[in-house]
């Protein structure tokens, strides 16, 4: 079994790409319903985020933000869980857009003390 | 006087013989045995078994606990928490949801799925896809509910990819491959059980030698998203189990229906057991767990509880109250001045308390050497509000704690991620009124 980050990452997108995330999160999320992950309820300064911890293992490909990282790891998740996997141009768009910790913290305007 | 503890008559559901007038006192409940824990825990059952109460019990143990949907055991402090199962039941199972009806089976890549519904037997003759096809058995389970899944297949196990109560994007319950026996507590994501078969490997044929299907019994609280659930966590000397939450995380339990505004809520807090009585809990409930508070035993009760039932039910959470470290914050009273805290501009001291004016939005109170990173740490203060809210907040230790804004004392539980060790108070956005007796201590 696969152990959790010690510490929750938050992770932020444009929330016009709401659709896209909801796909993204049930992919990445080991339990069945990631696609609450992003939702619209959530959001700061035109951005949906989610805090939250990941497998260990996903931690510093995430982080890499790298589409040739991404796609064959989200395409191995899609074929295990059964679901339509994302094509390379939105793993591309997705990679360009993401928002990981601080980058949206300082974003977002919270305060730094 | 004392109350009477329950006896092994008590325990199969008899009435109390005579009515309990008070609580025991605190020195009498250091000295509870663990027996006399087992039958207050029985106690307690036999008051929902018996249907004479509604609600649930959910302890913090990990035997409790599961990390998702698929019945992972939580075995270590800082997994996630995606079950929390209801103790009232002990884990009973209720009534055979198997039954004979034949499945929809699901083709797909060029499988040609059948059943044979006398012998019961699946078979798959073609196909290419690794997942179908699928064979969809409607037991007219209910999502979100848990049941015990369990039984035998033979033949061919190894051409299975999946044994699921859901669809697609639902966990596995784990089978034994050699064995073809599985068994697991998983909450359902629909209505029915799936069976699903390489087709690759084709041709299959397997045989369902046993199974069963069953709810289990309790009023049980489970989050089937990661991103919303909260993470187990144990005191690092007392070793008690808790839950940490964060303000997106819920774990919702759902009742058989409402359970009325005349409930009672018992919490196992820092502080000790507190009762709040004339509490409404709807159909699905969102409190039993709350962001930057220490999440640890609760009872929920469809009525106010008798002397007798408050004092069994308070020797049973009592367990889980933690003991706390001494006040680290220096000064926080403010008697004579605000020595050992760096204010920012709009706040100021007179007669006793600090204040803050409007326009000090981003203005910060600090104290520094107060808390360390992966530690809980319990953190109060004394408002008078005016306007607005306020928090405690340092991104330098890594902790934001939740608004307040209500008059009197306020607390929550923090867990610094980060290495710094400031006490941060700050307006969430505005907040004008006074700020007094602040209280930091380490939850032992």
């Amino acid at each position: 079994m696969p152990t959790y980050t010690q510490n929750r990452l938050t992770l932020a997108f444009p929330a016009e790409d709401i659709a896209l995330l909801k796909r993204l999160g049930e992919l990445f999320d080991p339990d069945t319903g990631g696609r609450d992950t992003f939702t619209l309820d959530r959001q700061h300064a035109g951005h949906v985020f989610t805090i939250t911890v990941v497998y260990e293992y996903l931690e510093p490909l995430l982080r890499a933000r790298d589409p040739a990282q991404w796609f064959p790891l989200l395409s191995e998740l899609a074929t295990m869980k059964g679901v339509e996997p994302l094509t390379m141009d939105e793993v591309t768009h997705l990679c360009d857009v993401c928002l990981i910790d601080d980058e949206f913290t300082s974003f977002a305007g919270r305060y730094n003390r | 006087m004392l109350v009477p503890r329950p006896t092994g008559s008590h325990v199969v559901g008899a009435a109390p013989k005579r009515r309990a007038p008070d609580a025991l006192s605190l020195a009498l409940r250091a000295g509870i045995s663990p027996q006399q824990r087992q039958l207050d825990l029985q106690e307690i059952q036999s008051w929902f078994q018996s249907g004479s109460m509604q609600g649930g019990l959910w302890l913090p143990d990990w035997a409790y606990l599961s990390q998702d949907s698929a019945g992972t055991a939580v075995t270590a402090a800082g997994q996630v928490v995606g079950i929390w199962r209801d103790a009232t039941w002990g884990g009973q199972l209720g009534s055979e949801c198997w039954n004979s009806s034949d499945p929809s089976i699901g083709q797909y890549g060029g499988s040609s799925g059948a059943y044979d519904a006398s012998a019961r037997v699946i078979t798959n003759s073609s196909g290419a896809d690794s997942g179908f096809p699928r064979f969809r058995f409607d037991l007219g389970l209910v999502t979100g509910i848990i049941y015990g899944v369990s039984g035998r297949l033979s033949g061919n196990i190894s051409h299975i990819s999946s044994i699921r109560i859901g669809t697609s994007g639902s966990t596995s319950v784990v089978y034994n491959n050699t064995t073809g026996v599985f068994f697991a507590e998983v909450a359902a994501t629909s209505n029915i059980l799936e069976i699903g078969i390489n087709g690759t490997l084709a041709p299959t044929s397997i045989k369902i030698e046993s199974i069963s299907v069953r709810r289990v019994l309790g009023n049980h609280a489970t989050q089937t998203t990661t991103a919303n659930k909260p993470l187990s966590a144990i005191t690092p000397q007392t070793q008690l189990p808790w839950l940490t939450a964060d303000a997106t995380d819920v774990v919702p339990v759902v009742f058989p229906s409402a359970l009325g505004s005349a409930c009672t809520i018992a919490r196992a807090t820092p502080t000790g057991v507190k009762f709040a009585d004339s509490q409404t809990v709807n159909a699905t409930w969102n409190d039993l767990i709350r962001p930057s508070q220490y999440n640890s035993a609760v009872c929920v009760l469809n009525r106010a509880p008798t002397a007798y039932e408050r004092a069994v039910i308070e020797r049973i959470l009592e367990r889980y109250v933690p003991v706390l470290g001494a006040n680290l914050v220096i000064n926080g009273r403010f008697d004579s001045g605000y020595s050992n805290w760096s204010k920012a501009n709009a706040w100021s001291w007179s007669g006793g308390v600090m204040a803050i004016a409007a326009g000090g939005a981003a203005d910060s109170l600090v104290q520094s050497g107060v808390v360390s990173q992966n530690r809980a740490f319990m953190m109060s203060a004394n408002l008078a509000v005016t306007s607005g809210s306020i928090r405690f907040l340092s991104s330098g230790a890594g902790y934001t704690g939740p608004s307040f804004s209500a008059n009197g004392l306020n607390s929550c539980v923090v867990v610094p991620t980060s290495t710094g060790t400031n006490l941060g108070i700050a307006p969430v956005s505005e907040y004008t009124g006074t700020l007094d007796n602040v209280e930091t201590r380490e939850v032992l």
